[in-house]
């Protein structure tokens, strides 16, 4: 390094010592997350008029919808989980658990939209993207808050892999929307199910990583310099 | 790791947190043996056992916050310290790949060291022309180009800004670029 001794720098390490508030519970911020999710899907509902169809009898007909539902809420869960894990030293079985449990989920939501794809709808594809296209964007509206919540929680902490956190972040957000698109929208198409919830955290985690990354990256708190 | 000291590391680090001087100082004392041990069982090439050790120590000075006191200290330590290993190794690996690409350029000598040498030998015309930058330069080529630091890691090392640190760097190739061509007038055809 600079040739000092180790025993140096520990004692300047010692001489520059203000006092640190310990970062927040998981819990805490993934109560947080979620609690900012939910705030979007009501400030959403309020503004336009679309509530989640949960009282509807209809909704729960479906086995492959509420299937999906399930899977996404699993998905953004685990993906949340993985993400705000992932500025902790030492949450590292929660953060294994958060992916696996993520993408077991997603892979199991884009199983079931790829079931009702192949269950044959004739739809035409053109006006199928562009309905998929708007609830891929609610969606995202929807993750935003969530998303620079979980995103300052982990320029908080120490990740190992900035991007991959950003990425789980952004993925999570963005399934936490999608659960709520999912929840209130009553297009039926298979196609624009895979397109426009399936596949929205996965998406979403594509896309964002990096300017996630780059945010908390700008929100972390100057290194110590020696 | 045993219970009594888990504790005592836990509650040192609780109270570093608060800002208690001694209370951190007794940590980092005990810290660094211990660390000293985990990273040579752990590390192949021990010359750079020391440089991991005090990488350590800034990582957990810099994560400190992320300790929560409830949880037990010995697993957010040792996955810092395995972080640390880590990224030695990987830094270790990209350095001895751009040894390698130096040395089938022609312009760095294969080293015949039997301890890893902190850079790789440069040609005598390399060496030449990174001698004549000044100071400052020659600090930022050497620290990002030949050691493998990254931008902030090595801005951390000379108190400097990444953006001064990048400019430094920038202009001391140029610089050395500019040296080695005017070296070699027959090969650019002048």
């Amino acid at each position: 390094m600079t040739g000092r001794s180790t025993e140096d720098l520990a004692q300047q390490l010692v001489r520059d010592l203000p006092p640190v508030k310990p970062i927040a519970r998981l819990r805490v911020a993934g109560s947080l997350v979620a609690s900012l999710s939910v705030v979007a899907v009501v400030a959403t509902g309020w503004m336009t008029g679309e509530w989640p169809r949960f009282g509807e009898a209809v909704f729960w007909s479906d086995p492959i919808r509420v299937a999906v539902l399930l899977g996404l809420m699993i998905a953004a869960a685990g993906a949340v989980v993985a993400a705000l894990a992932s500025a902790i030293p030492g949450r590292e079985p929660l953060v294994r658990a958060g992916w696996i449990s993520a993408g077991s989920a997603a892979v199991g939501s884009i199983g079931c939209g790829l079931w009702a794809v192949a269950g044959g709808e004739s739809e035409f594809a053109a006006s199928l993207l562009a309905g998929s296209a708007g609830c891929f964007a609610h969606a995202l509206l929807l993750a935003i808050p969530a998303a620079l919540a979980a995103s300052f929680y982990i320029s908080r902490g120490a990740p190992q892999h900035r991007l991959i956190a950003s990425g789980a972040a952004a993925a999570g957000s963005a399934g936490l929307g999608a659960v709520a698109v999912h929840a209130t929208c009553s297009a039926v198409g298979s196609f624009h199910l895979l397109l426009g919830h399936c596949l929205t955290p996965i998406a979403a985690g594509l896309l964002f990583a990096l300017p996630l990354a780059v945010l908390i990256g700008r929100w972390s708190p100057t290194a110590f310099e020696s | 790791m045993g219970d009594e000291r888990e504790t005592r590391w836990r509650t040192w680090m609780v109270a570093a947190q608060a800002g208690e001087t001694p209370a951190y100082e007794k940590l980092v004392a005990e810290l660094i043996p211990y660390l000293r041990r985990f990273v040579q069982r752990r590390l192949l090439n021990a010359a750079a056992a020391e440089d991991v050790v005090q990488n350590i120590l800034i990582s957990i000075h810099r994560a400190r916050g992320t300790f929560r006191p409830e949880r037990r200290f010995s697993p957010w330590l040792h996955t810092i310290a395995r972080n640390a290993i880590i990224d030695q190794t990987r830094q270790h690996a990209r350095r001895l790949r751009r040894e390698v690409s130096l040395e089938a350029d022609g312009v760095a000598e294969p080293s015949s060291d039997p301890v890893e040498p902190l850079r790789p030998r440069l040609s005598p015309e390399l060496e030449g022309a990174l001698s004549a930058l000044p100071d400052s330069q020659r600090q930022a080529v050497e620290l990002i180009h030949l050691h493998g630091y990254s931008i902030a890691e090595a801005a951390a090392q000379v108190g400097a800004t990444k953006a001064a640190l990048k400019v430094r760097a920038h202009r001391g190739y140029r610089a050395m670029r500019a040296h080695i061509e005017a070296l070699r007038p027959e090969e650019n055809g002048g």
